[in-house]
Protein backbone atom coordinates (compact mmCIF):
# COMPACT_ATOMS: atom_id res chain seq x y z
CA UNK A 1 0.00 0.00 0.00
CA UNK A 2 1.29 3.42 -0.91
CA UNK A 3 2.19 5.88 1.85
CA UNK A 4 -0.56 8.40 2.55
CA UNK A 5 1.47 11.29 1.12
CA UNK A 6 1.98 9.43 -2.17
CA UNK A 7 -1.75 8.90 -2.50
CA UNK A 8 -2.58 12.58 -2.36
CA UNK A 9 -3.09 13.71 -5.94
CA UNK A 10 -1.17 16.57 -7.49
CA UNK A 11 -4.46 18.41 -7.98
CA UNK A 12 -5.22 18.16 -4.27
CA UNK A 13 -1.75 19.40 -3.41
CA UNK A 14 -2.15 22.33 -5.81
CA UNK A 15 -5.49 23.22 -4.24
CA UNK A 16 -3.74 23.25 -0.87
CA UNK A 17 -0.87 25.36 -2.25
CA UNK A 18 -3.40 27.88 -3.56
CA UNK A 19 -4.88 28.01 -0.06
CA UNK A 20 -1.47 28.78 1.37
CA UNK A 21 -0.39 25.37 2.64
CA UNK A 22 3.38 25.44 2.68
CA UNK A 23 3.55 21.75 3.52
CA UNK A 24 1.64 20.91 0.36
CA UNK A 25 4.03 22.98 -1.70
CA UNK A 26 7.01 21.26 -0.10
CA UNK A 27 5.62 17.84 -0.92
CA UNK A 28 4.87 18.87 -4.49
CA UNK A 29 8.40 20.18 -4.99
CA UNK A 30 9.92 17.04 -3.57
CA UNK A 31 7.64 14.83 -5.63
CA UNK A 32 8.53 16.46 -8.95
CA UNK A 33 11.92 18.14 -8.64
CA UNK A 34 13.90 15.20 -10.00
CA UNK A 35 11.80 14.89 -13.15
CA UNK A 36 11.88 18.64 -13.75
CA UNK A 37 15.62 18.74 -13.26
CA UNK A 38 16.20 15.76 -15.58
CA UNK A 39 14.02 17.36 -18.25
CA UNK A 40 15.95 20.62 -17.96
CA UNK A 41 19.32 18.86 -18.10
CA UNK A 42 18.25 17.25 -21.37
CA UNK A 43 16.93 20.55 -22.68
CA UNK A 44 19.89 22.69 -21.67
CA UNK A 45 22.78 20.24 -21.57
CA UNK A 46 23.95 21.91 -18.39
CA UNK A 47 23.42 20.60 -14.88
CA UNK A 48 24.11 23.97 -13.31
CA UNK A 49 21.58 25.81 -15.46
CA UNK A 50 19.09 23.00 -14.93
CA UNK A 51 19.41 23.41 -11.15
CA UNK A 52 18.71 27.13 -11.41
CA UNK A 53 15.75 26.70 -13.72
CA UNK A 54 14.34 23.92 -11.53
CA UNK A 55 14.12 26.48 -8.78
CA UNK A 56 12.62 29.03 -11.16
CA UNK A 57 10.05 26.51 -12.31
CA UNK A 58 8.74 25.86 -8.82
CA UNK A 59 8.76 29.54 -7.93
CA UNK A 60 6.49 30.03 -10.95
CA UNK A 61 4.33 27.08 -9.92
CA UNK A 62 3.79 28.80 -6.61
CA UNK A 63 3.02 32.14 -8.24
CA UNK A 64 0.51 30.54 -10.63
CA UNK A 65 -1.10 28.16 -8.15
CA UNK A 66 -4.26 30.23 -8.07
CA UNK A 67 -4.79 29.85 -11.80
CA UNK A 68 -4.12 26.10 -11.98
CA UNK A 69 -7.09 24.11 -13.26
CA UNK A 70 -7.43 20.74 -11.53
CA UNK A 71 -7.92 18.54 -14.58
CA UNK A 72 -5.44 15.81 -13.73
CA UNK A 73 -2.77 17.22 -16.05
CA UNK A 74 -0.39 18.62 -13.47
CA UNK A 75 2.71 17.03 -15.01
CA UNK A 76 2.00 18.60 -18.39
CA UNK A 77 1.30 21.96 -16.75
CA UNK A 78 4.51 21.75 -14.71
CA UNK A 79 6.63 20.75 -17.69
CA UNK A 80 5.08 23.51 -19.76
CA UNK A 81 6.41 26.02 -17.25
CA UNK A 82 9.82 24.34 -17.22
CA UNK A 83 9.84 24.10 -21.03
CA UNK A 84 9.02 27.77 -21.48
CA UNK A 85 11.82 28.71 -19.13
CA UNK A 86 14.23 26.39 -20.96
CA UNK A 87 13.36 27.78 -24.38
CA UNK A 88 13.72 31.28 -23.07
CA UNK A 89 17.16 30.39 -21.75
CA UNK A 90 18.11 28.84 -25.08
CA UNK A 91 17.01 31.99 -26.91
CA UNK A 92 19.18 34.05 -24.61
CA UNK A 93 22.12 31.78 -25.31
CA UNK A 94 21.58 32.27 -29.04
CA UNK A 95 21.79 36.03 -28.59
CA UNK A 96 24.90 35.69 -26.46
CA UNK A 97 26.53 33.60 -29.18
CA UNK A 98 26.32 36.57 -31.52
CA UNK A 99 28.19 38.79 -29.14
CA UNK A 100 31.88 39.30 -30.01
CA UNK A 101 34.70 37.72 -28.04
CA UNK A 102 32.71 34.71 -27.00
CA UNK A 103 35.53 32.29 -26.49
CA UNK A 104 33.21 29.34 -26.02
CA UNK A 105 32.40 29.38 -29.72
CA UNK A 106 36.03 29.07 -30.67
CA UNK A 107 37.07 26.01 -28.80
CA UNK A 108 38.24 24.30 -31.97
CA UNK A 109 40.12 25.91 -34.82
CA UNK A 110 37.74 26.09 -37.76
CA UNK A 111 34.71 26.08 -35.47
CA UNK A 112 33.12 22.90 -36.81
CA UNK A 113 33.24 19.37 -35.51
CA UNK A 114 35.96 16.97 -36.43
CA UNK A 115 34.15 13.73 -37.22
CA UNK A 116 37.28 11.64 -37.52
CA UNK A 117 38.59 12.69 -34.14
CA UNK A 118 35.16 12.13 -32.60
CA UNK A 119 34.82 8.68 -34.05
CA UNK A 120 38.36 7.78 -33.17
CA UNK A 121 37.62 8.72 -29.60
CA UNK A 122 34.67 6.35 -29.78
CA UNK A 123 32.42 8.77 -27.99
CA UNK A 124 29.23 8.35 -29.94
CA UNK A 125 27.25 9.30 -26.87
CA UNK A 126 29.02 12.63 -26.74
CA UNK A 127 28.13 13.21 -30.37
CA UNK A 128 24.57 12.19 -29.65
CA UNK A 129 24.32 14.78 -26.88
CA UNK A 130 25.76 17.40 -29.18
CA UNK A 131 23.32 16.71 -31.99
CA UNK A 132 20.45 16.69 -29.50
CA UNK A 133 21.61 20.08 -28.28
CA UNK A 134 21.68 21.30 -31.88
CA UNK A 135 18.01 20.49 -32.53
CA UNK A 136 15.63 23.45 -32.74
CA UNK A 137 14.27 24.04 -29.21
CA UNK A 138 10.67 22.98 -29.87
CA UNK A 139 11.75 19.79 -31.62
CA UNK A 140 14.09 19.01 -28.77
CA UNK A 141 11.41 19.76 -26.19
CA UNK A 142 8.91 17.41 -27.82
CA UNK A 143 11.47 14.65 -28.27
CA UNK A 144 12.82 14.94 -24.72
CA UNK A 145 9.33 14.95 -23.24
CA UNK A 146 8.48 11.76 -25.08
CA UNK A 147 11.72 9.82 -25.15
CA UNK A 148 13.19 10.76 -21.79
CA UNK A 149 10.22 11.90 -19.73
CA UNK A 150 7.76 9.30 -20.97
CA UNK A 151 4.95 11.70 -21.86
CA UNK A 152 2.37 10.63 -24.41
CA UNK A 153 1.77 12.79 -27.46
CA UNK A 154 -1.42 14.03 -25.83
CA UNK A 155 0.45 15.08 -22.69
CA UNK A 156 3.12 16.72 -24.80
CA UNK A 157 0.47 18.68 -26.69
CA UNK A 158 -0.78 19.99 -23.34
CA UNK A 159 2.76 20.69 -22.13
CA UNK A 160 3.60 22.62 -25.28
CA UNK A 161 0.21 24.24 -25.74
CA UNK A 162 -0.16 22.79 -29.21
CA UNK A 163 -2.04 20.11 -31.15
CA UNK A 164 -1.47 16.37 -31.52
CA UNK A 165 -0.57 16.63 -35.23
CA UNK A 166 1.93 19.37 -34.36
CA UNK A 167 3.54 17.12 -31.76
CA UNK A 168 3.75 14.26 -34.25
CA UNK A 169 5.33 16.58 -36.77
CA UNK A 170 7.83 17.98 -34.26
CA UNK A 171 9.00 14.55 -33.17
CA UNK A 172 9.12 13.26 -36.73
CA UNK A 173 11.24 16.21 -37.81
CA UNK A 174 13.44 15.85 -34.72
CA UNK A 175 14.10 12.21 -35.54
CA UNK A 176 14.84 12.92 -39.19
CA UNK A 177 17.03 15.86 -38.22
CA UNK A 178 18.94 13.76 -35.70
CA UNK A 179 19.60 11.15 -38.34
CA UNK A 180 21.01 13.72 -40.75
CA UNK A 181 23.10 15.40 -38.07
CA UNK A 182 24.51 12.09 -36.86
CA UNK A 183 25.37 11.10 -40.41
CA UNK A 184 27.15 14.41 -40.92
CA UNK A 185 29.20 13.62 -37.84
CA UNK A 186 30.07 10.19 -39.16
CA UNK A 187 27.65 8.25 -36.97
CA UNK A 188 25.28 5.85 -38.68
CA UNK A 189 23.66 3.65 -36.07
CA UNK B 1 -1.25 3.87 -49.90
CA UNK B 2 1.10 6.86 -50.11
CA UNK B 3 4.48 6.76 -48.42
CA UNK B 4 4.53 6.67 -44.64
CA UNK B 5 7.75 8.49 -43.82
CA UNK B 6 5.85 11.25 -42.03
CA UNK B 7 4.34 8.72 -39.62
CA UNK B 8 7.38 6.68 -38.75
CA UNK B 9 8.17 8.44 -35.47
CA UNK B 10 4.59 8.00 -34.26
CA UNK B 11 4.78 4.37 -35.40
CA UNK B 12 7.97 3.84 -33.41
CA UNK B 13 6.50 5.71 -30.45
CA UNK B 14 3.41 3.52 -30.38
CA UNK B 15 1.21 6.57 -30.84
CA UNK B 16 -0.82 5.36 -33.81
CA UNK B 17 -4.23 3.75 -33.58
CA UNK B 18 -4.42 0.03 -34.31
CA UNK B 19 -5.74 0.73 -37.77
CA UNK B 20 -3.05 3.29 -38.56
CA UNK B 21 -0.37 0.93 -37.23
CA UNK B 22 -1.60 -1.88 -39.48
CA UNK B 23 -1.62 0.44 -42.48
CA UNK B 24 1.95 1.54 -41.87
CA UNK B 25 3.08 -2.04 -41.26
CA UNK B 26 1.46 -3.22 -44.49
CA UNK B 27 3.05 -0.39 -46.44
CA UNK B 28 6.48 -1.17 -45.02
CA UNK B 29 6.15 -4.73 -46.27
CA UNK B 30 5.82 -3.56 -49.84
CA UNK B 31 7.71 -0.26 -50.09
CA UNK B 32 11.46 -0.60 -50.15
CA UNK B 33 12.13 3.15 -49.81
CA UNK B 34 9.93 3.55 -46.74
CA UNK B 35 11.36 0.38 -45.19
CA UNK B 36 14.91 1.70 -45.57
CA UNK B 37 13.84 4.98 -43.99
CA UNK B 38 12.09 3.12 -41.19
CA UNK B 39 15.17 1.05 -40.41
CA UNK B 40 17.36 4.15 -40.32
CA UNK B 41 14.97 6.04 -38.06
CA UNK B 42 14.46 3.01 -35.83
CA UNK B 43 18.22 2.82 -35.35
CA UNK B 44 18.35 6.46 -34.24
CA UNK B 45 15.31 5.87 -32.04
CA UNK B 46 17.14 2.98 -30.40
CA UNK B 47 20.30 5.03 -30.01
CA UNK B 48 18.33 7.52 -27.94
CA UNK B 49 17.81 4.78 -25.38
CA UNK B 50 21.52 4.90 -24.65
CA UNK B 51 21.25 8.49 -23.43
CA UNK B 52 21.76 8.24 -19.71
CA UNK B 53 19.38 9.72 -17.20
CA UNK B 54 21.06 12.66 -15.47
CA UNK B 55 22.49 11.86 -12.07
CA UNK B 56 19.98 12.85 -9.41
CA UNK B 57 20.97 15.86 -7.37
CA UNK B 58 22.05 15.17 -3.82
CA UNK B 59 20.30 18.27 -2.52
CA UNK B 60 16.66 19.21 -2.84
CA UNK B 61 15.81 22.60 -4.31
CA UNK B 62 13.04 22.94 -1.76
CA UNK B 63 14.86 25.05 0.87
CA UNK B 64 15.94 27.55 -1.78
CA UNK B 65 12.53 27.55 -3.46
CA UNK B 66 10.88 28.15 -0.13
CA UNK B 67 13.08 31.14 0.61
CA UNK B 68 12.50 32.60 -2.83
CA UNK B 69 8.74 32.24 -2.62
CA UNK B 70 8.68 33.82 0.80
CA UNK B 71 10.79 36.69 -0.49
CA UNK B 72 8.51 37.07 -3.51
CA UNK B 73 5.49 37.05 -1.24
CA UNK B 74 6.89 40.05 0.56
CA UNK B 75 6.29 42.08 -2.54
CA UNK B 76 3.31 40.21 -3.96
CA UNK B 77 0.14 39.31 -2.17
CA UNK B 78 -0.88 36.34 -4.43
CA UNK B 79 -1.57 33.72 -3.27
CA UNK B 80 -2.22 34.75 0.30
CA UNK B 81 0.11 32.67 2.41
CA UNK B 82 -0.26 32.69 6.12
CA UNK B 83 3.01 30.86 6.52
CA UNK B 84 4.94 33.39 4.50
CA UNK B 85 3.56 36.27 6.48
CA UNK B 86 4.23 34.45 9.73
CA UNK B 87 7.81 33.69 8.76
CA UNK B 88 8.44 37.26 7.74
CA UNK B 89 6.80 38.61 10.86
CA UNK B 90 9.05 36.42 12.93
CA UNK B 91 12.02 38.04 11.21
CA UNK B 92 13.41 34.66 10.33
CA UNK B 93 14.54 35.13 6.80
CA UNK B 94 14.54 38.78 5.91
CA UNK B 95 18.25 39.10 6.32
CA UNK B 96 18.94 36.04 4.22
CA UNK B 97 16.47 36.54 1.41
CA UNK B 98 16.92 40.22 0.74
CA UNK B 99 18.10 42.12 -1.16
CA UNK B 100 19.31 39.34 -3.44
CA UNK B 101 15.83 38.11 -4.26
CA UNK B 102 16.35 34.64 -2.82
CA UNK B 103 18.90 31.90 -2.62
CA UNK B 104 20.23 30.21 -5.73
CA UNK B 105 22.15 27.03 -6.23
CA UNK B 106 25.25 27.29 -4.17
CA UNK B 107 23.57 29.16 -1.38
CA UNK B 108 22.46 26.04 0.35
CA UNK B 109 24.81 26.52 3.26
CA UNK B 110 23.07 29.76 4.12
CA UNK B 111 19.75 28.10 3.58
CA UNK B 112 20.77 25.48 6.08
CA UNK B 113 21.66 28.20 8.56
CA UNK B 114 18.22 29.68 8.17
CA UNK B 115 16.66 26.32 8.69
CA UNK B 116 18.57 25.87 11.91
CA UNK B 117 16.88 28.96 13.24
CA UNK B 118 13.48 28.03 11.99
CA UNK B 119 11.96 25.54 14.34
CA UNK B 120 8.96 25.23 12.09
CA UNK B 121 11.10 24.11 9.19
CA UNK B 122 12.56 21.44 11.38
CA UNK B 123 9.16 19.86 11.74
CA UNK B 124 8.78 16.38 10.38
CA UNK B 125 7.23 17.25 7.03
CA UNK B 126 10.52 18.46 5.61
CA UNK B 127 11.77 14.90 5.71
CA UNK B 128 10.72 12.58 2.90
CA UNK B 129 10.47 9.66 5.25
CA UNK B 130 7.97 11.36 7.45
CA UNK B 131 5.74 12.73 4.71
CA UNK B 132 3.01 10.43 5.96
CA UNK B 133 2.66 12.35 9.18
CA UNK B 134 2.20 15.54 7.27
CA UNK B 135 -0.29 14.07 4.88
CA UNK B 136 -2.18 12.46 7.70
CA UNK B 137 -2.27 15.86 9.36
CA UNK B 138 -3.89 17.40 6.32
CA UNK B 139 -6.36 14.64 6.01
CA UNK B 140 -7.32 15.03 9.64
CA UNK B 141 -7.59 18.75 9.05
CA UNK B 142 -10.20 18.12 6.41
CA UNK B 143 -8.23 18.11 3.15
CA UNK B 144 -10.16 15.97 0.74
CA UNK B 145 -7.71 13.47 -0.70
CA UNK B 146 -9.85 12.91 -3.74
CA UNK B 147 -10.43 16.56 -4.41
CA UNK B 148 -9.77 17.42 -8.03
CA UNK B 149 -9.12 13.84 -9.13
CA UNK B 150 -6.15 13.14 -11.44
CA UNK B 151 -2.60 13.93 -10.54
CA UNK B 152 0.62 12.02 -10.90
Amino acid sequence: MLPVAARISDDSLMAAVARGEEAAFGLLVRRWEHQVRAFLVHMLGSVEEAEDLTQDTFVKVFAKAGSYRPEGMFRSWLLRIAGNLARSRLRRRKIIRWLPFDARRHDRPGGGPDPHAELESGEIKVVLHQVLDALPPRQRQALVLHRFQGLTYKEIAAAMDTTLPAVESLIQRALADLRVKLKTRGVEP
Amino acid sequence: MSHVTSRLAAYLAGELTAQQRDEVARHLETCEACRREYEAQAAVWGLLETVAEPEPSAASVWPAVRLRTIAAENGNARPALGWAAAALAAGIILGMAWPGGGARTGDLASVGAVEDEDSWLQSSWLQRDTGDDLAAGWLLAGLDENEGGGGS
